[in-house]
């Protein structure tokens, strides 16, 4: 890692991304106004930085056939020296692009890639998500063609070491984008993925099943500890696991329009995926490490995301609006039992404005309303003291629940100066900015924090109710 | 009095060198790696370096490529471009601003553009020749912004180097 940072300097073209800030919170947060970005990425986000370096070996001349070709790397991630509990520790950091790329082999317009993969139709900017998105995890071979008003991708590879890390398995990975461009003034845009992890004999970490697990032992973590209460003495019978396959898929759609009148440009993605089966997990009974293949338990996990983002420019160079909404739908057909981050609903609606005070100081005001609710139950603390609010003050030791609410309802304002050098625009950096936030939510303290939960008599630090939450910042954030 | 004094002061300070309403000829082109043909820079672009040269007491005018696309397009090297555009535009300076723009990387959430930009300064006659090469990143929200707005986008930029450039040139005697 640090001889590609050295290399940096060395590389013909360095491009990158930054983002830091101080953020004190004496209300005993970590900083951050919320927990996450359905609330709007300014002030839920903490610092970033990205370098990506490009070695160009045949470079490309205007107006030439001739094959051209180029090497990428990045690195990237989210510390930074004093911002963060990281402290910028370089473990921090991982080189998350790395490619060849080469044009004009043998076929015109056609750009071929080896390395890691990635086919997207852009970003949510005011969530910082980007929900039309392939083959990001996959490490192979792609190609794709373009001319100005159509461009097709198509990748094929593994994304094994993407999905089961230090289990790796192989796992196939194929897919294909297409958009097309009218006039500058329409794209349209839809893909697909779809990861096949054939069976292997043999091989613990390919996908298997442990026959008769019930789903409450698995949720427990009391799998192994069930069978010996049924079967005693008998754990070394304990179901052998069965091989099968695990496939999984992804489709993502996308609408853009815009040019005219204040609509600089309005995006429009969705994607819905059937989530890649788990592999397992390891319970310890008696002091023995038993593995339970658990794909039969997460093989019908289903994500629907919607988001919209519209960019209107009110007075030209005196005045943008952003405007953004997102929508999300996870189920899980195997849980019906406890709540999870896999089977709920959200939504969430943005607005942010920037005037132009001068060219390069603007006034800055954002707002955002969400609602996210849980399909399994409680899942959240509107107090305190919640226990009393749900189960009358007894705790119950054996319950999936946490919480007295399955909903949650969080309001966000944030305004500032904001100082952009190279002149007005919503997304021109760099951006030097002041900002306040403030945040209220149904949630008892809904942001990163320390507090001690616990409201048995030997809390010695007692509880906190506050509902209300306010940040100042001091930002800087810029590509370059 | 005092007036004078501190217009003076300020221009000497900003390093603007004024020249007496000069004219020049200011052609300003893209050459985009997929395109056949040499292109006119976007109107904006063309503005921001008339207003450098304009600031600098000069009189620009901008010529329309239509007339220059077959001489520019067979030459895409600078020093090959200069002889055939002194035989197109034979009296006056000439100041030749060439861009490439070339599609670098996706970037969290940005699209990386690199405007590689050549100024040339051509004097009356054939021999007085200043010239500045440089690189410009620019990022475009969208995907479907390409070629032009990349070379749109970092007008601000290489309206300054111009700038400089003619204040090379005019502080040289230009």
């Amino acid at each position: 890692m640090i001889v590609l940072l050295v290399t940096a300097s060395l590389a013909a073209d360095v491009g990158g991304y930054v983002r830091v800030m101080t953020r004190p919170d004496l209300e005993g947060g970590d900083g951050r106004l919320g927990y996450w970005n359905l609330y709007g990425r300014l002030l839920n986000e903490g610092p970033y930085a990205a370098l990506e370096l490009r070695q160009g070996l045949l470079s490309r001349k205007p107006g030439s056939l001739a094959p051209w070709t180029d090497v990428h790397a990045r690195i990237e991630g989210g510390t930074v020296q004093g911002a963060d509990a990281g402290n910028g520790s370089l473990a921090y950091l991982r080189l998350s692009h790395l490619y060849a790329q080469a044009g004009n082999l043998g076929l015109q317009d056609v750009t071929w890639r080896m390395g890691t993969l990635e086919s997207n139709f852009g970003d949510l900017g005011l969530y910082d998500m980007r929900l039309a998105q392939v083959l990001t995890d996959t490490v192979g071979a792609q190609a794709r063609y373009q001319t100005p008003g159509l461009e097709l991708t198509l990748g094929l590879g593994d994304a094994g070491w993407t999905i089961k890390g230090a289990d790796y398995n192989t796992v196939l990975s194929g897919g294909v984008t297409a958009r097309v461009n009218v006039a500058n003034h329409l794209e349209i845009g839809g893909g697909a993925q779809g990861w096949v992890e054939p069976m292997v004999l043999g091989n613990r970490f390919a996908p298997h099943v442990t026959p008769g697990v019930d789903y409450e032992d698995y949720l427990r973590g009391e799998v192994v500890e069930q069978f010996v209460r049924d079967n005693p003495g008998e754990l070394i019978n304990f179901p052998n696991p069965e091989p099968t396959d695990a496939n999984s898929w992804k489709v993502v759609g996308y609408l853009g329009f815009g040019g005219f009148g204040p609509v600089k440009w309005n995006s429009l993605y969705v994607n819905y995926a059937l989530l890649h089966p788990l592999g397992r997990v390891t319970e310890t009974y008696d002091g023995q490490d038993v593995d339970v293949y658990i794909h039969d338990l997460t093989d019908e996990r289903t994500q629907l995301n919607i988001g919209d983002e519209l960019h209107l420019s009110l007075v030209e160079d005196k005045w943008d609006l952003v405007l953004g909404g997102l929508y999300g739908d996870y189920q899980d057909a195997d849980n019906d039992l406890a709540p999870s981050d896999a089977d709920r609903t959200f939504m969430s609606a943005i607005a942010r404005t920037q005037v132009y005070l001068s060219p390069v100081v603007h006034l800055l005001v954002e707002s955002s309303i969400a609602q996210e609710t849980s399909h399994n139950g409680n899942t959240w603390r509107t107090h305190q003291d919640s226990v009393f609010a749900s189960d009358d003050g007894v705790a119950d030791t054996r319950g999936l629940e946490y919480g007295d609410a399955a909903e949650r309802v969080t309001w966000q304002g944030k305004g500032g100066v904001v100082l952009n050098p190279l002149g007005p625009g919503i997304y021109t950096r760099p951006s030097l900015r002041i900002l306040y936030g403030v945040q209220y939510s149904t949630q008892n303290n809904a942001f990163g924090n320390s507090f001690v939960e616990t409201v048995d008599e030997y809390n010695d630090f007692g509880n906190v109710e506050r509902h209300w939450h306010n940040v100042l910042a001091l930002e800087a954030e810029a590509w370059f | 009095m005092v007036l004078t004094w501190l217009v003076a002061g300020c221009i000497k300070s900003g390093g603007l060198a004024v020249a007496d309403q000069r004219p020049i000829a200011v052609v300003a082109v893209v050459d985009a790696a997929n395109a056949a043909d040499t292109a006119d820079a976007p109107e904006r672009f063309d503005a921001a370096v008339v207003d450098a040269a304009r600031a600098r007491g000069l009189v620009p005018t901008v010529h329309d490529h239509t007339e220059l696309v077959a001489t520019l397009t067979a030459r895409r090297e600078t020093t090959l471009r200069i002889a055939p555009l002194r035989a197109e535009l034979p009296t006056g300076p000439i100041l030749l601003v060439e861009t490439r723009p070339a599609y670098y990387a996706e970037m969290a959430g940005q699209y990386r553009w690199i405007v590689g930009v050549t100024v040339t300064l051509v004097d009356e006659g054939d021999a007085a020749v200043l010239s500045e090469r440089f690189d410009v990143p620019v990022f475009l929200r969208y995907h479907h912004q390409r070629e032009t707005d990349a070379v749109d986008a970092s007008r601000g930029v290489v309206a300054r180097h111009v700038g400089e450039l003619v204040d090379t040139w005019l502080g040289a005697g230009g």
